[in-house]
């Protein structure tokens, strides 16, 4: 589970920030895995990604409202006792598909952070905590280098470079 | 491991058949295939082709054609085969969503709990041998379901679906 892309979407459902990162390759085969084994992402125009963004900010919403009856009638929310929980309690949390797997991971404030990985083989559900994990780091990244940029309005575009370099030595480690 | 619920949704976009299973089935009540098929038992209660799941069914239909949309667009240029299969399941934190969809359009849809992981072998076998058998094959079900609102009334279809996920 490589992690491919990462999403951060306003409360209003706009992208305000968007990047793919390089898969990890192997050093003896590095031109030969880009192309077979590990298929990347397909690069997207921006107003593209502006449209996945807003999709599936409304798709989140409307995954709480399909909640079955059964389990409307007896289950009660867990609880979170971990620092930074995930305010996501019945949305859409985890996406499956053959290429590619996308985790969503809501604050507080209602900011969406997702991560699109490389097909796991994993349990699912200890995936999606793993993923989780990783969107919270994404998140204290930033808490310190947009939060307390004194130039950034809130809801706007990301466009700071010290976010940008602190992301890439978190999740590509370079 | 529980299901939650079931539908169908034909070319058309329309909900051809729901199957919602209000009553969790206990485990020990299910210990027998047979027993499940002669008794009513706690799994068949529920509400078939319900009016009240119209609106569910729509917006069920909508979340999974987005998300269908995304995963393809997002997807490497792959083989036509793989793509149109390529959304597997979707998942919150009280349910899982699985999703089989055939060459000729037809959406199958399961909802069950987080720890059920992958349904697609059992939806395949679904429409493999539950739907072609007894709606495909029957001479007196619609060929098409075009008209809104008709939906799989097919007593052996019902019955069948019945015990396939009664005994999982």
């Amino acid at each position: 589970m490589a992690i491919q892309s990462l999403y951060i979407i306003n409360k209003s459902g706009g992208l305000i920030y968007q990047t793919d990162f390089p898969l990890p390759t192997n050093s003896s085969t590095s031109t030969s895995t880009t192309t077979t084994t590990t298929p990347s992402l397909t690069r997207l125009t921006a107003n593209d990604y502006l449209v996945l963004a807003g999709t599936l900010h409304g798709v989140f919403a409307i995954a709480s409202r399909l909640t079955p009856t059964a389990v409307k009638l007896t289950k009660t929310p867990p609880p979170s006792s971990n620092i930074l929980p995930s305010y996501n309690n019945s949305g859409l949390r985890c996406i499956e598909t053959e290429q590619f797997n996308l985790y969503i991971y809501q604050t507080i404030t209602g900011l969406k952070f997702m991560i699109i990985t490389t097909p796991t083989v994993a349990d699912l559900n200890y995936a999606t905590d793993v993923a989780e994990t990783a969107m919270k780091s994404c998140y204290e990244v930033y808490s310190d280098y947009v939060m307390k940029d004194p130039f950034y309005e809130l809801g706007m575009p990301i466009r700071g470079k010290a976010f940008e370099r602190r992301l890439w030595e978190l999740i590509v480690g370079k | 491991m529980t299901i939650y619920s079931f539908w169908v949704f034909d070319r058309h976009c329309n909900c051809i058949y729901n199957r919602e299973w209000t009553q969790v089935v206990n485990p020990s009540s299910s210990t027998s295939a047979s027993a499940s098929s002669n008794t009513p038992t706690a799994s068949l209660t529920g509400s078939i082709n319900s009016k009240d799941n119209e609106d569910t069914a729509k917006l069920l239909f909508g979340t999974i054609f987005s998300l269908r949309n995304i995963s393809n667009k997002l997807s490497p240029s792959s083989t036509t085969m793989t793509s149109a299969n390529s959304l597997k399941s979707f998942a919150t934190t009280n349910y899982r969503a699985h999703y089989y969809e055939t060459a000729s359009g037809l959406k199958f849809v399961a909802m069950s709990d987080l720890n059920v992981k992958d349904l697609q072998k059992e939806l395949r076998f679904v429409y493999e041998r539950i739907y072609v058998d007894c709606v495909v094959r029957n001479p007196l079900c619609p060929v098409d379901f075009k008209h809104q609102g008709k939906k799989i009334t097919n007593g052996s279809f019902i019955h069948g679906i019945d015990r396939f996920f009664g005994t999982l």
